[in-house]
């Protein structure tokens, strides 16, 4: 079974250079970046000049991060305003827009971020229980949630499953992945708490 | 706040595991691999004393939700120990000024490709054309010391 490692660690261990770490947060986080990013309509070269600054700023403060759990809110707080830096320069250099309306515009985007990151932060949760599965267990709930779906007779031929044990082993999976140290983490009320704080709002 | 009905439901949970399976594959394989080697900057210019951003014209518009007519550039002052930084970008372009005025050797550092380099007059004023696209940090050394900001997105 993988090991999970807390985003504390992960910090720590980037911070003194350890490139897996870093690998590791970035694989943990970059759907949050990408999520809010998308959201905003932005040219394909813009997404990237935003993810790219946000990783950027990140290296630079892994020393400053006191609080690991605050991390997710950091990193989604720096992509909205690097998104807004784009977008700005982008609006102040287009005639066609000079009255200043895309700030209200963009203020209204903003309204239901801190659901976006709650919900990121469970997608993420579930990603790294995933993780922490039995490799059988994994590959069966891969499988499941596949799309376009795979139905049950491919899933058994790919798992060698008898199709009647599909539906009670996805739930025992469930079960597993419920009780996993990443889905526990999350879970945990001062856990929730402590990323509120840190969404800086 | 959301709730997790997921928890006790499996058809939600699958749902829930699908829409965030789908959300990592659905990650640009080029917005990984800038994520990834955003890390080799760690060590450079680490030594350098860092510029902080004291203001920033675009978020201090933002602040006020101003609806009049604004000016196309963006006016960023930076500040460290006994310096000032201050640059206006408007269309790739960069004016700026070192405070107090004096001569300096500036630097545009691009995360994307090569920097550019250009000194400054007696009075700390300096133009950069043509900046590179893509974060970018600006590297200002005088005679006394060596200071860097931290990145931006232009």
């Amino acid at each position: 079974m993988m090991q999970t490692v807390g985003v504390g660690e992960l910090v720590a261990a980037a911070a003194r250079g350890d490139q897996s770490a870093w690998t590791a947060l970035v694989e943990r986080y970059l759907p949050l970046v990408y999520s809010i990013v998308r959201r905003f309509r932005l040219s394909d070269k813009d997404a990237e000049d935003v993810s790219q600054t946000v990783w950027l700023r990140l290296v630079e403060h892994l020393d400053a991060i006191r609080e690991p759990k605050a991390l997710p809110g950091w990193i989604a707080t720096t992509t909205r305003h690097e998104i807004l830096a784009v977008l700005g320069a982008k609006r102040r250099t287009d005639p066609m827009d000079p009255t200043g309306s895309w700030l209200l515009d963009l203020q209204g985007t903003f309204v239901d971020l801190d659901d976006e990151l709650l919900r990121a932060e469970a997608a993420s949760a579930l990603r790294n229980g995933l993780a922490e599965l039995e490799p059988e267990q994994r590959t069966l709930l891969l499988l499941l949630v596949e799309d376009p779906p795979v139905s049950y007779g491919e899933i058994s031929r790919i798992t060698g499953m008898p199709i009647g044990s599909i539906g009670p082993t996805r739930s025992r999976c469930l079960k597993k992945l419920r009780a996993t140290s990443s889905v526990q983490a999350f879970l945990r009320p001062d856990g929730m708490q402590d990323r509120m704080d840190g969404g800086q709002r | 706040m959301t709730s997790f009905d997921w928890m006790d439901d499996d058809d939600a949970m699958m749902l829930e595991l699908k829409a965030a399976v789908a959300e990592a594959d659905a990650v640009p394989e080029r917005l990984l691999r800038d994520a990834k080697a955003a890390f080799a900057w760690r060590t450079v210019d680490q030594e350098l004393e860092r510029l902080t951003l004291e203001s920033d014209s675009l978020f201090d518009d933002l602040a006020l939700v101003r609806g009049d007519e604004d000016t196309a550039s963006r006016v960023l002052s930076f500040e460290g120990s006994g310096i000032g930084l201050e640059i206006e970008i408007n269309d790739r372009v960069v004016v700026g000024q070192v405070f107090p005025m004096r001569a300096a050797l500036i630097t545009i550092v691009g995360a994307a490709g090569p920097s550019i380099e250009t000194r400054t007059d007696d009075l700390g004023c300096f133009v950069v054309d043509r900046i590179p696209n893509g974060p970018l940090r600006v590297r200002c050394d005088t005679q006394e010391s060596s200071f860097i900001t931290d990145w931006l997105a232009t």
